[in-house]
C-alpha cells in the first residue's frame, strides 16, 4: 500500500472528490425517477464521477475507497449498457455505498480500515443478477436475485475480510447478507439512523474551502491594484498639501472601496442550493422510512447568501424538513380520510426581500394544534394556567421553540431525534435571522425565516445613550416612535418596577439601557440651553422641574391628578417644560424573534452599514453585546444584542403582565374602535383616514414635487409615486403652501399612490359615531368628532377613481353567470359602515342581504339558507358578537362551508388569531374596498371549486 | 525597539519598564507588540471590572485592561497624556493594558532576579513573576499569562 506522502495532492482528491459526490447522490436520484428509460447522458455523468474518485483514491493510497467506488463503478456500467434497471433497490444501494465512501472520504486517515464488506456483497449481488437476468424488471425479483447473487459470491467476498481479520469471516458473511437483504426488502430501523447522520456530514463538507470565480478574483486583483496606486497619490498629495487633489484621491478611495467590499462579498455569496439540493436525498429516504409520500417543490436555489450562513443554516433546515414530513404531513391514508391529496407537498423557498433572504418551508400537512400544546404546557408545569390562557395562538404555538419543550414529548408518536426546536431557534437567532410559524390545524404550517445576507456587514441604527454610542441591527428594529413631550405621561406608565408604553393597541415593556447595562442615566441635557444636569427623577415619566425635592414629594402625593396640568402650574412657580420639542422620548422598538420590546434612547444618530467585529474573550461575558463596530471617526462602538437583552431583563413576564390588562380592556370595550390617522390639510380642516389602509406616510420637500404632463409626482425609490390633493376631488380648502408636505401613501389597483396633506396631527384608536350625511360629497365618506374637532372622512378610493377613474377598471368577477345568483350577507351594527359596505358590494355586482348583528344575521340566514354565498362580518357587535356568530355558523352543518369574511376597523394579531379560531376565513379593514373585493372574488371562486 | 532578541535568553533578559501606581514594573520585551501613545477607549458597561474598555487598533477590536485595578490599586486613574496602552498577544488575540506611564527600557541579569517575596500585601502577587533587583529600584515583572486570564467569569446572563 503505498503511503500518502503529498498531502497537497491528498486535499485536491478529497475536494474533488466531495463535490462530485454531492452531484452523483442527486443525479441518481434523477435516475431513479427516470427508471428505465434513464438519460444515458447523466448516467454517464455518475459513472465518470465515480471512476475519477476510484482513480485518485488509488494513487494517494486509500484502497478501500476505491475497492468501494469500483464495485459501484461496476454497477454504473451495468445500467450503462441497460442490463440493469436502476429502481429503487438498485439505487438504495447505490447511495448507501456513496455513503460510506462519502464517510470514508471525510475520515480518509482510517478509510482503509473501514469494513466495507457489506456494502460490496449488496453491490456484487445486484451485478450478478442482472447479468443473469436481463429482461426481468421487476423489482420483487431483482431483490430476491440479489439475495441469490449475493449468496453466489460469498466466495469472492471472503478474501476481501482480510480487513478485518478478527472475525470469523463465513458466518460473518453470512449475517451480513441477511442483514443488508433485509434492509432492502423492508422498511426497518437500521437506515431510519442515516439521516440523522448526515447533517453533520453536511457540515464537515463545507469547511474550509470555496470556488470563487476567476472573474471576480480578477477583479479584485484589478481593484487591489487600483487602491495602490491611489494609496500612493494620496501620499504623494497629502505630502504636498494640495487640498484639491486630495479630494480627488479620497474620493477615488471611497469608490475603490466600496467596489472592493462588494467583490469581496460576492467571493463569499453562494447560492442556497447547497443546502436545499441536499434535502432532495432526505426527503426520499425519510418519506419511504414513514410511509408518505412527499413531493419536494424547491424554488429559489439560484438565492446567494454568505458562505457562514449557509453553512451555519444546514443543521436547522434539516431539523425542519424533518419536522415537516415527521409531524406536518400526514400519512396517505389520513390524508385522503381528510380529503387531501394522498400525496403531501413541501414547499421549499428562498428569495429576497427588503435586503434579506427570506426561506420558506411550508407544507399541506395537519398544522400544529395549539390547544395540545397548551395541554402540554400545563402538564410540564413551565406555565401555570393562567398564564397560558392569556396567551395568543401564535404565543402558543411558539413555546415549540422553548427548551425542554421538545417535539419529541410533542403531539406525536414518532420520537423526535437529534436537536429540538429550541436549538434550531437559538442557531437561527445567532445567525441574526428571525423564524416564525404559521400553522393552521389540518391546512398545514409554513415556516418563515428572515436571514440578513451576510453576517460581516449589516445595517444598523447608530443611537445614543448618555453620550454614548451604540448600534442596533436593523434586522431587530421594528419602527421608531418618538413620544412628544406632551404625551410622555400619557403614553408612558409603570406597571410594578416595569415601564411600559402604549403603542396602538399594544402595551409594549420598555426598557433604559441603564438598568441593562449600568450606564449612569444621573444627567440630562437642559433642551435651551444644551448644559448638562443631574437628573433627578426616579423615572421618566416624573417630571422635570427646578425645585426638585419639593417637586418629587408634591409629585408623589399627587400622582393621582398628575394628567390635571393647571393645578401643578399653581404649585411650581415654573411650567412643566417637557414642552420642548427635544424632551420627547425617543423609543426604538425592537424585536427578538416573535417579541417585540422597547429601548428607550437619547438620540438618534444615523443609518450606516456597519462590519461586524468579534469582542475578546474578556469580554464573553457580556451578554448584552453581540460585538462591536468601528465608526467613521474611528471609535469603537458596540452592538446591541437584542434578543439576549430581552433574556437579562427577562420581559416576557412584564409581557404578560401586560397582556392580561390588554385582554382586560378589551371585555370592558365593546364598541367599535377605530385607528385613524387624523391630518390638517387647509388650515383648521380636519381630516381622518382609516389606519389599515395607510401604506406609510413619507415627510417631503415642496420642491421635490414634479409636474408631469399635469400630474404632480415625487421619485420615490426609483419609481415615480403619482400625488393627489383633496382639494381636487371634494369641495374643501386647499392644502397650506408649506416647505415641508406630508404623503400619504397607500396601494389601490396594485399601485402606490400618494395624497397630499399639510400637516400629521396624530393616530388614535377612537369609537366614533360617523355621520354620513352631514358632510357626504366626493371624495368624502362621512364626518366624525374627534379630538373635540369635526374631521371629515376621506375616501381614498373615492379620490382616484375620480381622478383616475381608467385605473379602477373594474375586474369583472370571472364567470359572471354566477353574479346574478351570488348573494353575500353583510353584518354591522353601525348604520355607516353597512351602507358604505352594502353600496360597493352592490357597486361590483352581488346581491346583498344585510343585518344589524350577529342574532339577526341568524335570522337572515335561516330565512335564505341556500341563498347565501359568503358572509361579511363585523367583529365588535351588540347581543351576538361575530366571533360567537362565526362559531354558530360554522357548527351549523348546513353553513359550515360559507365562507366569512370578517370587516374590523382595528386590526390586531391577537384579535385576528381569535377570529381564525372561531372559523373566520380572512380578516379585512373595513373600507379597503379594493382588498375586499378580492378577497370576495377569491373565497366565491374556491367556493365553487 | 528594532526586535534585536537578547543573544543569551538565558542570562539576560530585555525588559520595558513602566509604572503602575507606585510600582515598577516590567515585562519581557518580546512580548510587546507595540505600544500606544494616543488613544480613545469605548467603555463597555457591563463589563468585568478590570476591562475598562474597548479600541480601535487598525481596524481590530482590542481590549483594554486597566493594570491598575488588575493588580489592586484602586481607583482607577482618569486618562492623562502620560499614559500607554501596551498591547501584548495571547494565544490568537491582542490585548492592551492600560499603564501609569513607561519608564525605560533595560537589559537585566537573570541573576538579578529573585522571586517574589512572600510578603507581598496590599496586591495580588500572583502576578509577577518575579523581582528584578536594579540598583536602586525593584522592578515588578508582570506574569503575563495570569494576568491575562480572565478570572472574572461574568455570572449574569
Amino acid at each position: 500500500m503505498s503511503i500518502i506522502e503529498d498531502n497537497d495532492i491528498l486535499k485536491g482528491f478529497i475536494n474533488e472528490s466531495k463535490e462530485l459526490l454531492d452531484g452523483i447522490e442527486n443525479d441518481l436520484l434523477v435516475i431513479e425517477d427516470q427508471g428505465e428509460h434513464a438519460e444515458n447522458e447523466v448516467v454517464n455523468k455518475i459513472f465518470r464521477a465515480i471512476h475519477t474518485i476510484k482513480g485518485g483514491a488509488g494513487f494517494v493510497g486509500l484502497e478501500t475507497i476505491k475497492e468501494l467506488a469500483h464495485e459501484t463503478e461496476n454497477i454504473l456500467n451495468l445500467i450503462r449498457n441497460k442490463s440493469l434497471t436502476p429502481n429503487h433497490e438498485i439505487i438504495n444501494i447505490l447511495l448507501k455505498a456513496i455513503d460510506v465512501i462519502k464517510g470514508m472520504i471525510n475520515n480518509h486517515e482510517s478509510s482503509n480500515t473501514v469494513d466495507i464488506s457489506e456494502e460490496l456483497v449488496l453491490l456484487k449481488g445486484a451485478a450478478s443478477c442482472s447479468v443473469s437476468d436481463k429482461s426481468d424488471k421487476q423489482s420483487k425479483t431483482i431483490t430476491s436475485k440479489i439475495k441469490k447473487g449475493a449468496k453466489n459470491k460469498i466466495r469472492e467476498v471472503i478474501p476481501l475480510q482480510s480487513i478485518s481479520p478478527e472475525k470469523t469471516v463465513p458466518l460473518m458473511a453470512q449475517e451480513v447478507i441477511s442483514n443488508s437483504l433485509s434492509v432492502t426488502k423492508k422498511d426497518n430501523e437500521p437506515r431510519s439512523q442515516e439521516p440523522v447522520a448526515s447533517p453533520q456530514e453536511m457540515k464537515e463538507k463545507f469547511e474550509s474551502n470555496l470556488r470563487v470565480n476567476v472573474t471576480i478574483l480578477d477583479k479584485l486583483m484589478n481593484l487591489a491594484g487600483e487602491l495602490v496606486l491611489t494609496r500612493n497619490q494620496l501620499v504623494q498629495t497629502v505630502a504636498s498639501k494640495n487640498i484639491k487633489s486630495i479630494e480627488t484621491a479620497t474620493q477615488r478611495v471611497d469608490l475603490i472601496t466600496s467596489e472592493m467590499q462588494e467583490a469581496v462579498m460576492a467571493t463569499r455569496m453562494q447560492p442556497i442550493k447547497t443546502v436545499f439540493n441536499k434535502f432532495k436525498r432526505i426527503v426520499r429516504d425519510l418519506t419511504r422510512e414513514l410511509g408518505k409520500e412527499v413531493d419536494l417543490i424547491i424554488e429559489g436555489e439560484e438565492v446567494n447568501l454568505d458562505k457562514t450562513i449557509i453553512e451555519a443554516l444546514a443543521d436547522p433546515l434539516t431539523h425542519l424538513v424533518r419536522n415537516a414530513l415527521d409531524h406536518g404531513i400526514e400519512s396517505p391514508e389520513m390524508r385522503k380520510k381528510s380529503g387531501k391529496k394522498p400525496k403531501g407537498i413541501l414547499f421549499l423557498k428562498a428569495f429576497h426581500e427588503a435586503g434579506q433572504v427570506i426561506i420558506e418551508i411550508k407544507d399541506d400537512g395537519k398544522g400544529i394544534d395549539h390547544t395540545a400544546i397548551k395541554n402540554k404546557a400545563l402538564s410540564l408545569g413551565s406555565f401555570n394556567k393562567a398564564q397560558l390562557d392569556n396567551m395568543t395562538r401564535k404565543d402558543l404555538i411558539n413555546l415549540i421553540f422553548l427548551p425542554g419543550f421538545s417535539l419529541a414529548e410533542r403531539v406525536t408518536e414518532f420520537s423526535g431525534r437529534g436537536v429540538g426546536m429550541d436549538v434550531v431557534y437559538n442557531n437561527l437567532t445567532k445567525l441574526g435571522g428571525i423564524i416564525d410559524i404559521n400553522t393552521n390545524v389540518g391546512e398545514g404550517t409554513t415556516l418563515r425565516i428572515k436571514l440578513p445576507l451576510t453576517l460581516a456587514i449589516i445595517p444598523s441604527l447608530l443611537i445614543s445613550v448618555q453620550n454614548e454610542r451604540f448600534a442596533i441591527p436593523q434586522v431587530n428594529l421594528v419602527e421608531l416612535v418618538r413620544v412628544p413631550a406632551s404625551q410622555v405621561k400619557k403614553k408612558i406608565s409603570k406597571i410594578g418596577s416595569s415601564l411600559v408604553m402604549r403603542l396602538r393597541e399594544d402595551i409594549l415593556p420598555l426598557i433604559q439601557l441603564s438598568e441593562v447595562i449600568g450606564i449612569s442615566s444621573d444627567t440630562f441635557i437642559d433642551p435651551q440651553t444644551d448644559t448638562v444636569f443631574i437628573n433627578k427623577r426616579e423615572d421618566i415619566i416624573d417630571r422635570r422641574g427646578g425645585f426638585i425635592k419639593e417637586g418629587l414629594s408634591a409629585d408623589e402625593s399627587n400622582r393621582g391628578n398628575l394628567e390635571d396640568n393647571n393645578n401643578l402650574k399653581d404649585r411650581r412657580s415654573g411650567k412643566d417644560r417637557r414642552y420642548h420639542a427635544q424632551s420627547s422620548l425617543n423609543i426604538a422598538v425592537v424585536t427578538a424573534g416573535d417579541f417585540n420590546y422597547g429601548i428607550v434612547l437619547d438620540a438618534l444618530l444615523d443609518s450606516e452599514e456597519i462590519v461586524v467585529k468579534p469582542l475578546g474573550y474578556h469580554l464573553k461575558g457580556c451578554k448584552a453585546y453581540a460585538g462591536a463596530t468601528i465608526l467613521g471617526d474611528g471609535r469603537v462602538a458596540l452592538i446591541l444584542d437584542v434578543v439576549n437583552i430581552c433574556k437579562m431583563k427577562k420581559l416576557l413576564e412584564v409581557k404578560e403582565i401586560a397582556q392580561g390588562k390588554v385582554a382586560q380592556k378589551e371585555i370592558e370595550k365593546h364598541q367599535d374602535a377605530q385607528s385613524l390617522l387624523i391630518v390638517e390639510n387647509g388650515p383648521g380642516e380636519r381630516f381622518a383616514v382609516p389606519l389599515g389602509l395607510v401604506s406609510r406616510i413619507e415627510r417631503i420637500h415642496k420642491s421635490s414635487i414634479q409636474i408631469m404632463g399635469g400630474r404632480r409626482a415625487i421619485k420615490y425609490r426609483g419609481v415615480s409615486l403619482p400625488l393627489f390633493s383633496i382639494e381636487e376631488v371634494a369641495k374643501v380648502t386647499p392644502h397650506q403652501e408649506t416647505k415641508e408636505l406630508y404623503v400619504i401613501v397607500f396601494s389601490i389597483a396594485g399601485r402606490e399612490v400618494g395624497i397630499l396633506v399639510s400637516q400629521i396631527i396624530d393616530i388614535i384608536d377612537v369609537a366614533v359615531s360617523i355621520d354620513d350625511i352631514t358632510h357626504r360629497q366626493p371624495g368624502i365618506i362621512g364626518s366624525a368628532i374627534i379630538l373635540d374637532e369635526i374631521t371629515l372622512l376621506i375616501d381614498l378610493f373615492g379620490i382616484i377613481s375620480a381622478v383616475m377613474p381608467e385605473w379602477l377598471i373594474k375586474q369583472e368577477p370571472k364567470g359572471t353567470r354566477s353574479k346574478e345568483k351570488v348573494t353575500i350577507l353583510v353584518i354591522d351594527d353601525s348604520a355607516f359602515f353597512r351602507n358604505q359596505i352594502k353600496g360597493f358590494v352592490e357597486e361590483i355586482g352581488y346581491n346583498v342581504i344585510i343585518a344589524e348583528d350577529g342574532l339577526q344575521a341568524i335570522q337572515e340566514l335561516n330565512k335564505h339558507e341556500r341563498e347565501i354565498d359568503l358572509i361579511m362580518t363585523d367583529i365588535e357587535m351588540p347581543n351576538l358578537n361575530g366571533l360567537e356568530f362565526s362559531k354558530k355558523v360554522r357548527g351549523d352543518s348546513r353553513f359550515d362551508k360559507v365562507p366569512i369574511i370578517a370587516i374590523t376597523s382595528v386590526a390586531g394579531e391577537s384579535a385576528e388569531q381569535r377570529g381564525l379560531e372561531a372559523g373566520i376565513n380572512e380578516y379585512l379593514v373595513k373600507l379597503d374596498r379594493e382588498k375586499i373585493q378580492e378577497k370576495i372574488q377569491h373565497y366565491l371562486d374556491s367556493a365553487k371549486k | 525597539m528594532a526586535g534585536n532578541k537578547t543573544k543569551h535568553p538565558k542570562e539576560h533578559l530585555e525588559l520595558a519598564l513602566f509604572r503602575v501606581g507606585d510600582l515598577l514594573c516590567g515585562i519581557d520585551i518580546t512580548c510587546v507588540r507595540e505600544i500606544i501613545k494616543k488613544f480613545e477607549i469605548t467603555t463597555v458597561y457591563d463589563a468585568p471590572k478590570e476591562v475598562r474598555g474597548v479600541l480601535n487598533l487598525r481596524g481590530q477590536i482590542v481590549t483594554i485592561l486597566d493594570l491598575r485595578k488588575k493588580i489592586g490599586f484602586d481607583p482607577s486613574k482618569v486618562i492623562d497624556e502620560n499614559m500607554r496602552i501596551i498591547v501584548v498577544r495571547l494565544e490568537n488575540e491582542d490585548v492592551g493594558l492600560l499603564v501609569d506611564n513607561m519608564a525605560d527600557i533595560v537589559f537585566a541579569e537573570i541573576k538579578d532576579m529573585e522571586p517574589p517575596p512572600s510578603n507581598i500585601e496590599g496586591i495580588t502577587g500572583i502576578y509577577f513573576s518575579n523581582i528584578l533587583k536594579m540598583k536602586d529600584d525593584l522592578v515588578c515583572i508582570l506574569n503575563l499569562v495570569e494576568i491575562l486570564k480572565n478570572e472574572v467569569t461574568n455570572t449574569k446572563l
